[in-house]
């Protein structure tokens, strides 16, 4: 999955004008971006205010990352629905990229696949957090 | 305007029930399209979103530059820096202090993250200061303050965020970045300057470099110098686009990664997984941060608001300083992508519609964003030192960047008062 | 009183843009001021999405290109030959003419109600390098070109070529990483490439064209009482077909005004050019052809030969 990193890499550093090299960036993107989604999810890396935590109680914490957890993973699920039923639009209408002309529909059928995962590890955590409490989280991106 | 507000309002109080913030400003952006146009058109909208998020080539320079940042930190390339500036200036007063502020900045020129480049120096820098017997406060604020030089100085991943949701070139914010980010870590020199002469206690000098020593570091850090010529170079010189750019950058980091011997497989794998997953979150917000927009766009806030300022009767000057008093105290207590990710949308049209260069405007954000990461109490440069160096207590962190958050915040005030700062360099692209 | 929420994925002072609103006020005076438009600020979708934007009712009307969706329309791209016309006017009104003729075009867009099918002016090449006047200058350079037929032309031409979304022409032709692009005049207006560029070629009739498509959303349209459809009605077809040409035309003018003010050298083809495209591009023309019976256009070629017969008679 991650290699596809390097797939974008390569292409860049060889050499510049292949054709599509693109539209691979796109959907190697697309793939890297979704494939990593249930990481994110799993680690608990979504950025979260979190700055009230010192001031509340344990139960009450523990009980906000149960439903925190059911709210998120239910959302993550119907997005996957609504990318899958997207996925089967695009199939049905034969969309392709300009240039290598590779057909959309199964990377759109991915992404739905990959929120829904996501929506499972999120209700997976709902259980765990009950049981284990949480992890510390560090933010990367700034 | 009441829908929007009610729609801010909400996604604060989602946040505030640590809802991740993706999914605040999902839901809320979701839900307002799908009352103000129906259900159909909010899913459509959504499936939307998400879906040119993901296929939006121009946004491939986020990953990239993300890897390239990761790869150069696993390179070591930050202790060949922080060992030549350490043989020029070490031996001065507080010479340990500027020695990592200038490999800060060094850094910040290879590296888009400012959480990075704290953390990587906090390995590099902290032991030598340590063991010189400077203070804890001092040596933590210094390379707190000196690691958002990270995203001032480009590459930067906030200027690049900034580019994509306001549509900004961001070749040319890269260039608007450089100056003000030199003028940040002169003036927190400057600070240092200021704090080791009252309390010369702080910080001892440290032992004096020959010549021959000087250059011997100074040829470590070639590496990094021809990062920065060949992708900054390139941008700027139009030999290719920032997400090219970002591309060569980190083929080039890798390269330097491997050449040195720093990369195995697992760390390689590493290396890989972390990029994807910080991509992926940055990418769940940018799609919420699009999905919230989408439902501001069909309400008449924008409109609103600026009808609101121009009979205000405040000058233009006035209310950008406004913006960032506002600012500057929300950063205080707020996450500064969540702050920056929902109040761009609000205040980018107001800025342009007073005729400020949106440049300009992005080189203060990323200001305001460099402040409220070292602002206590919720600041993520402080936390993330606090973290990797567990012998130093919250309180002395705390204590260290005060000063240097007035001198930001004082280096914020030059920027405003003086726009040519920011866009002397981007007006020589043309 | 019926309000249509417009939205517009170019600038507000952009041709397109600026005819939509004038298409609203028209409609607007048409309805007796019954209905009245709501231009949103900023774009409900990017261009590739818009077409999906009003099927779905994300907003009332817009337009989009035909080609930023590959592999979706294939009867349009009869509008994107080389050598149709000289001017946006009589091409769009021919174009929405013939395609409104044959149900087969409408079929393609099923999902939305097409308010006219229109195109822009001639496609001419532009660079900043040297005067392109063979075939071989133009396989020398590199270019940027957009999505659609203009792709097929050029590959059939053997450029080199990349596709780019029009907006970032100028860091691509600033920065020196493309040579050239393929555009109508006007949007060397529209994007600031004035003082980039140094060549123009032009073809008579166009080296390519862009077929573009204006519509409304289908269940607001049924939602209209009888009157505020018939306003909806006059205002559209030819009528708008005629507005934007219009509009595309005005800029065109003025870019090619201020081209000579930057001192760009335009170059018209010879007819040894002209006569190298026309036989390697003749055979895009069969495929589509085939492609397009195989859509269930009958006649296919005959359609094409009319297409370019009303573009003349509308010249005149
Ligand atoms: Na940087
Ligand atoms: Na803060």
């Amino acid at each position: 999955m991650a290699l596809t990193f390097f797939d974008v890499l390569g292409r860049k550093f060889v050499s510049r004008s292949i054709p599509g090299s693109l539209e691979l960036t796109e959907l190697l993107m697309v793939v890297v971006i979704f494939a990593a989604l249930p990481l994110v999810s799993l680690r608990g890396e979504h950025v979260e205010f979190d700055s009230l935590d010192p001031y509340l109680p344990r139960w009450v914490r523990t009980l906000q990352q149960v439903l925190v957890n059911a709210l998120v993973g239910v959302g993550l699920l119907a997005l996957g629905w609504l990318m899958w039923r997207t996925g089967g639009d695009f199939a049905s209408f034969g969309e392709t990229t300009a240039q290598l002309q590779i057909p959309k529909y199964p990377f759109i059928y991915g992404m739905g696949v990959m929120c829904a995962l996501a929506g499972l590890v999120h209700l997976a955590l709902m259980r765990w957090r009950v049981q284990h409490g949480e992890e510390p989280r560090e933010g990367t991106a700034l | 305007m009441i829908e929007s507000l009610l729609g801010f309002g909400a996604i604060f109080l989602l946040a505030l029930m640590r809802i991740p913030l993706a999914f605040a400003m999902g839901i809320v952006g979701f839900l307002g399209v799908g009352l103000t146009r129906g259900w159909v058109p909010a899913l459509a909208s959504t499936s939307q979103v998400v879906y040119e998020t993901g296929f939006a080539y121009t946004l491939s320079v986020i990953p990239l530059f993300i890897l390239m940042g990761n790869f150069v930190a696993r390179a070591g390339l930050a202790h060949e820096l922080f060992q030549a500036a350490y043989a020029f200036i070490g031996h001065l007063r507080g010479g340990l202090a500027h020695a990592t502020i200038a490999a800060c900045a060094g850094f910040g020129a290879i590296c888009g993250s400012s959480i990075a480049t704290a953390a990587t120096m906090s390995k590099v820098a902290y032991p030598s200061m340590r063991d010189l017997g400077y203070s804890n406060s001092l040596s933590t604020g210094v390379m707190a303050a000196g690691g958002t030089l990270g995203i001032m100085i480009p590459p930067s991943t906030i200027l690049v965020i900034y580019g994509i949701i306001t549509e900004t070139n961001i070749g040319k914010l890269f260039a608007a970045g450089v100056l003000p980010g030199l003028l940040t870590a002169s003036m927190l020199m400057l600070a240092v300057w200021i704090i080791t002469l009252r309390d010369p206690e702080h910080a001892p000098p440290g032992k004096r470099h020959s010549w021959s020593e000087r250059w011997r570091a100074l040829r470590g850090i070639w590496g990094v110098v021809v990062l920065v010529i060949v992708v900054l170079g390139g941008i700027y010189g139009g030999f290719f686009t920032a997400t090219e750019g970002a591309g060569f950058g980190a083929a080039g980091a890798f390269l330097f990664a491997l050449l040195r011997g720093r990369l195995t497989w697992p760390i390689l794998f590493q290396v890989l997984v972390e990029s994807a997953r910080t991509t992926a979150m940055l990418f769940t917000l940018l799609i919420a941060a699009t999905m919230f927009a989408n439902f501001v766009n069909f309400t008449t806030l924008p409109g609103d608001l600026r009808d609101f300022i121009t009979k205000s009767g405040l000058t233009p000057t006035m209310i950008i300083v406004a913006m960032m008093g506002i600012y500057v105290l929300l950063g205080t207590v707020m996450e500064e992508l969540t702050m920056v990710l929902l109040t761009i949308p609000l205040f980018f049209p107001i800025v342009t519609s007073l005729g400020f260069d949106p440049l300009w405007f992005g080189v203060l954000i990323v200001m305001i964003v460099q402040i409220g990461l070292i602002s206590p109490p919720v600041g993520m440069n402080l936390f993330v030192l606090n973290a990797l160096l567990p012998g130093v207590s919250l309180a002395d962190i705390f204590r260290g960047c005060w000063p240097l958050v007035l001198t930001m915040v004082l280096t914020l005030g030059i920027l405003i008062a003086f726009p040519q700062i920011s866009l002397f360099l981007p007006s020589l692209m043309q | 009183q019926t309000v249509l929420t417009t939205s517009s994925w170019v600038p507000p002072t952009h041709a397109l843009t600026v005819a939509q609103k004038e298409w609203c006020d028209l409609v607007e005076k048409n309805s007796k001021n019954k209905i009245k438009c709501n231009h949103l600020p900023r774009a409900v979708a990017a261009p590739p999405g818009t077409f999906d934007a009003i099927k779905n009712g994300l907003a009332d009307v817009s337009f989009t290109v035909h080609g930023y969706t590959p592999g979706r329309f294939t009867l349009t791209q009869m509008a994107e030959f080389p050598f149709l016309g000289d001017a946006a006017e009589p091409m769009s009104v021919a174009f929405n003419k013939v395609a409104m003729q044959h149900p087969e075009f409408l079929k393609e867009h099923e999902g939305v109600k097409v308010l006219a099918f229109f195109t822009h002016g001639p496609g001419i090449v532009f660079n900043t390098k040297r005067p392109v006047t063979k075939l071989e200058d133009l396989q020398g350079l590199k270019w940027r070109v957009g999505g659609g037929m203009v792709n097929e032309i050029s590959k059939t031409l053997g450029m080199n070529v990349t596709l780019k979304p029009a907006p970032e022409s100028y860091e691509l032709l600033s920065g020196g990483v493309m040579d050239g692009t393929l555009f109508p005049a006007e949007s060397i207006e529209s994007f600031k490439l004035g003082p980039l560029i140094k060549h123009a070629t032009t073809f008579p009739g166009g080296l390519y064209n862009t077929s573009f498509v204006f519509m409304m959303n289908p269940a607001k349209y049924d939602k209209l009482s009888p009157e505020e459809k018939k306003a909806v009605d006059d205002a559209s077809g030819e009528v708008a077909a005629r507005l934007i040409g219009k509009h595309w035309d005005r800029v065109d003018q003025a870019a090619m005004k201020s081209m000579e003010a930057n001192k760009v050298q335009v170059i018209k083809a010879d007819q040894k050019l002209v006569g190298d495209v026309k036989s390697r591009t003749k055979a895009l023309e069969e495929r589509w052809a085939k492609e397009a019976e195989g859509k269930g256009l009958k006649n296919a070629e005959k359609v094409l030969a009319d297409f370019r017969a009303e573009i003349a008679k509308q010249s005149k």
